[in-house]
């Protein structure tokens, strides 16, 4: 019996082509029994073409545009690119998928059809967010390796691409929850991630730090409307020194406020949280 | 040109006076504003000097120094083909000297030497006494000083315009001198500069403080635009500029497996080629090993090398597995991790820049922790699907605290120098088995010419798990006749060295680092809440007797019997 090929989308850097050529394509062979079909986009538009391993097919798509588009837009376009609205999973050029973690995602869905998004476990640092042990339900799903489901995604029309960079998984995330479907954490599917996250210095303001704290005030907005967002400027100054808070406020409300609308009703749901600044979660113990 | 900087004529009257022998290339650059002006010229002007030297007017220069000049050119444009600045004191990028200190100097004042000898190291920011500028290299780039008042900031302004054209600034101690104004390294004290400067300053690095040699600029309040892509981060740009142009260096990553766990070697192997393939300025190779005993072996990647070992009838083959290995690579470092370890891609670019910019037979020191792996991880034949949960770090800066009488790095946080390890005694790999770490560990700081470079960056991650250990095994008999040949081996190899006595200087009391940070190997490893529960005691008993626990411990019984029953109760 011929299986059906699983779609993975893989966003990538020029700087990535040989993680992604010699590490992530060969370890994806491995990931999964059935035929892999890689999506490619190289967010630099260079035309650096590889070939994958036995069972997995490469197709290289190209950007939309001259100038580099955000991680949400990008893979929006490789999924109308695909012409199907499949499940498909998402893994960043980082990450090494694992032998049978694409199974073991794709097993979970089967066994809960109404999960939109169900995330795999990051390695070595695994993530300190809540999921319920029994459920497996978590408030929300990394975007660095996870399972969607493409009538989902298809719905909600993809990733928010205001967000350029950063919480666009957030609020995924929280629309799924909103649209009445789960998300879901699969501690037994596990991807290498090694995150830069625990190597940040502290003399050094990351990129990371400044996309999400923009995009921190977006998803405020949009979620909680503009209480929310005076809330999140709270956070914000409170989290910053005032040159520097001064100025990630001061670029949102030029350049990003209006990209998000405010909500005519403010909903409310047991997993959709704040519970500080970037905290979306409790931490498990 | 010597050019002193000095306004006065009483001054340059001195200067001349106690340096005859150099007065005929002697030449003085006013202080103040226009000093800036002054030295763009020198540096732009296509008819100005290839070469200057830029000397602070409180410094007394050796008799020799001419000569030294010479010596050190030669040097530069044989080894470091990119400079554009030196000195003879800066902060460093990576960590120098048993005290793994960024603060390097190349003089004595009146009451402080030299810290560090032999060698010329990169730097991030340079300290003014002595400054050689490579006028003809700096001047086909778009090098320019700014016109600010910050006249005591000159060494930073040149260091970072260096810096910024991409050109390499390096510490050497060609340069070394007497300065008549003691100065003191520290990090802890924020110096004035002009909002004019700052705002330069802040202009151009990414990093939220300056670090100065004798202080920091906080330039927090001067940028909101920090990370902005124009900018650079000081240490990572030191590094590199200093290693373009060298020679590239061969780092042999060694993985040393008995094949008892498949699903933790494919991991191994697996983050070594991430790492190898971040790890852009060096040549990283993978090689592993299995002595005679090892079971079935898996499949390996192509780019994989299978070392063989010697055969040997029986016992443990762990020490003699590196002596094997060592004599069949040609590279110029060792770098040893079991197949339950793993290396982090993230540290690759460091790591390779700091073993492309060090001299030759360096030991290099890096971050490692342990992870508490949960699950049947080892027998795995897969990969490894247990849980795993960040535990104890062990920073490569301590890596002198070993001096002390346990280890404190971990085998995969040491990177060798080959020769040192092929030239140890051979029957030494026969005579010791465990503690094989740490008698490289002391083997290498006790060298001659023993030059470490410590970075802390968290560069291997260590499984631990319950019952899969030999460190924690009961039967200490193995153990025990190690430590006995591991202690002829010290008392012998030294022969006359005093660096052992040094050991107790060194406790991490006395270097200021706190009772928790505290991370030995130890043969039953304490739990990270008998470590934090033994350092409350620790402290409250430190601030009630004003000393060290265990020196009140042993002047008290009573108070002795109290910490060994509480040691006894947390076990």
């Amino acid at each position: 019996m011929t299986l059906k090929p699983i779609h993975v989308q893989i966003v990538y850097g020029s700087d990535d082509v040989g993680l992604v050529a010699d590490h992530l394509l060969p370890g994806l062979g491995f990931s999964t029994e059935r035929p892999v079909i890689a999506w490619c986009l190289n967010y630099h538009q260079e035309t650096i073409k590889f070939d994958g391993p036995e069972n997995v097919e490469v197709r290289f798509i190209d950007r939309v545009g001259d100038s580099p588009t955000g991680f949400g837009a990008n893979h929006n376009h490789l999924f109308q690119s695909r012409g199907t609205s499949d499940d498909f999973v998402i893994l960043n050029p980082d990450c090494l998928a694992m032998p049978g973690s694409i199974d073991r995602l794709l097993s979970r869905k089967l066994g809960r059809p109404n999960a939109a998004i169900i995330e795999g476990r990051q390695w070595p640092f695994e993530h300190p967010k809540e999921y319920d042990a029994s459920t497996l339900e978590t408030p929300w799903a990394s975007g660095a390796f996870a399972l969607i489901s493409g009538d989902f995604f298809a719905e909600c029309e993809g990733f928010d691409d205001a967000f350029f960079l950063y919480l666009e998984d957030v609020d995924l995330s929280w629309r799924a929850w909103f649209s009445g479907r789960e998300v879901i954490y699969e501690p037994e599917a596990v991807v290498i991630h090694f995150s830069n996250g625990p190597f940040y210095r502290s003399d050094i303001r990351s990129n990371e730090e400044y996309y999400g704290s923009r995009n921190f005030l977006m998803l405020m907005r949009k979620f909680f409307g503009a209480d929310g967002e005076k809330s999140g400027i709270r956070f914000v100054r409170r989290n910053f020194p005032a040159a520097i808070a001064d100025q990630i406020i001061a670029d949102y409300e030029v350049s990003y406020r209006d990209r998000v609308m405010l909500p005519r009703i403010v909903y409310t749901h047991p997993q959709v949280k704040v519970l500080g600044f970037n905290v979306f979660h409790e931490m498990r113990s | 040109m010597l050019l002193f900087r000095c306004s006065e004529d009483e001054e340059r009257r001195r200067i001349l006076d106690r340096h005859q022998s150099l007065a005929s290339e002697i030449r003085f650059l006013s202080t103040g504003s226009s000093a800036n002006d002054q030295l763009n010229r020198l540096i732009c002007d296509p008819d100005g000097p290839n070469h200057l030297c830029l000397v602070h007017e409180s410094v007394t220069l050796p008799a020799s120094f001419s000569q030294r000049l010479i010596d050190l050119g030669s040097d530069l444009a044989t080894n470091w083909p990119n400079w554009g600045l030196v000195g003879n004191a800066g902060v460093t990028p990576l960590m120098y000297g048993g005290l793994a200190s960024r603060r390097v100097r190349f003089f004595s004042d009146a009451f402080t030497g030299p810290n560090l000898s032999g060698h010329i190291i990169p730097a991030e920011n340079l300290f003014e006494n002595v400054l050689l500028i490579n006028c003809a290299n700096l001047r086909s780039t778009d090098f320019r000083l700014p016109d600010v008042p910050d006249s005591h900031l000159l060494a930073t302004l040149l260091s970072i315009e260096t810096l910024r054209a991409g050109r390499a600034a390096l510490v050497a101690p060609q340069l070394a001198c007497f300065r008549d104004f003691p100065i003191e390294a520290q990090s802890n004290f924020q110096t004035t500069v002009s909002q004019a400067g700052a705002e330069w300053i802040a202009q151009r690095i990414a990093n939220t403080t300056c670090d100065l040699f004798d202080g920091y600029i906080d330039l927090l309040g001067f940028s909101d635009r920090f990370w902005t892509d124009d900018r650079f981060d000081t240490a990572l740009r030191s590094l590199l500029n200093a290693q373009q142009g060298r020679i590239r260096q061969r780092v042999e990553v060694i993985t040393r497996t008995k094949h008892e766990r498949p699903g933790m070697l494919r991991r191994n192997i697996s983050t070594v080629g991430l790492f190898i393939e971040r790890a852009s300025h060096a040549d990283f190779v993978h090689s592993i090993i299995s002595g005679a005993n090892a079971k079935e072996e898996i499949d390996l990647p192509g780019n994989v090398i299978r070392l063989s070992a010697r055969e040997f009838s029986a016992g443990d083959d762990r020490f003699r597995l590196i002596f094997d290995a060592a004599s069949a690579v040609s590279g110029s470092y060792l770098w040893f991790i079991d197949d339950d370890d793993w290396l982090f891609p993230n540290a690759a670019e460091l790591i390779s820049l700091m073993v492309s910019v060090s001299p030759k037979g360096s030991t290099f020191f890096v971050d490692v922790m342990h992870f508490v792996e949960s699950g049947d991880v080892a027998k795995s034949n897969d990969w490894p699907n247990g849980l795993s949960a960040p535990a104890r770090r062990f920073p490569a800066s301590h890596f002198a605290l070993s001096l002390e009488g346990q280890n404190y790095i971990p085998f995969c946080g040491i990177i060798l120098d080959r020769d040192l390890v092929v030239g140890l005694p051979t029957e030494l790999f026969e005579r010791i088995t465990f503690f094989e770490d740490y008698t490289l560990v002391l083997a290498s700081l006790m060298a001659e010419g023993s030059f470490p470079v410590a970075v802390d960056a968290l560069a291997a991650g260590i499984s631990m798990r319950e019952g899969d250990h030999s460190a924690t095994q009961s039967n200490r008999q193995e153990w025990n006749a190690s430590q006995a040949e591991l202690s002829l081996f010290l008392s012998e190899v030294g022969r006359g060295s005093s660096l052992l006595s040094l050991g107790s200087l060194l406790s991490p009391e006395r270097v200021g680092l706190d009772v928790r940070g505290r991370a030995s190997i130890g043969l039953s490893p304490l739990s990270r809440r008998r470590d934090f529960l033994i350092s409350i005691l620790g402290r409250a008993i430190q601030r009630l007797r004003g000393g060290r626990i265990w020196k009140c411990a042993s002047r008290s019984s009573g108070l002795r019997k109290i910490v060994v029953r509480f040691r006894t109760w947390l076990s």
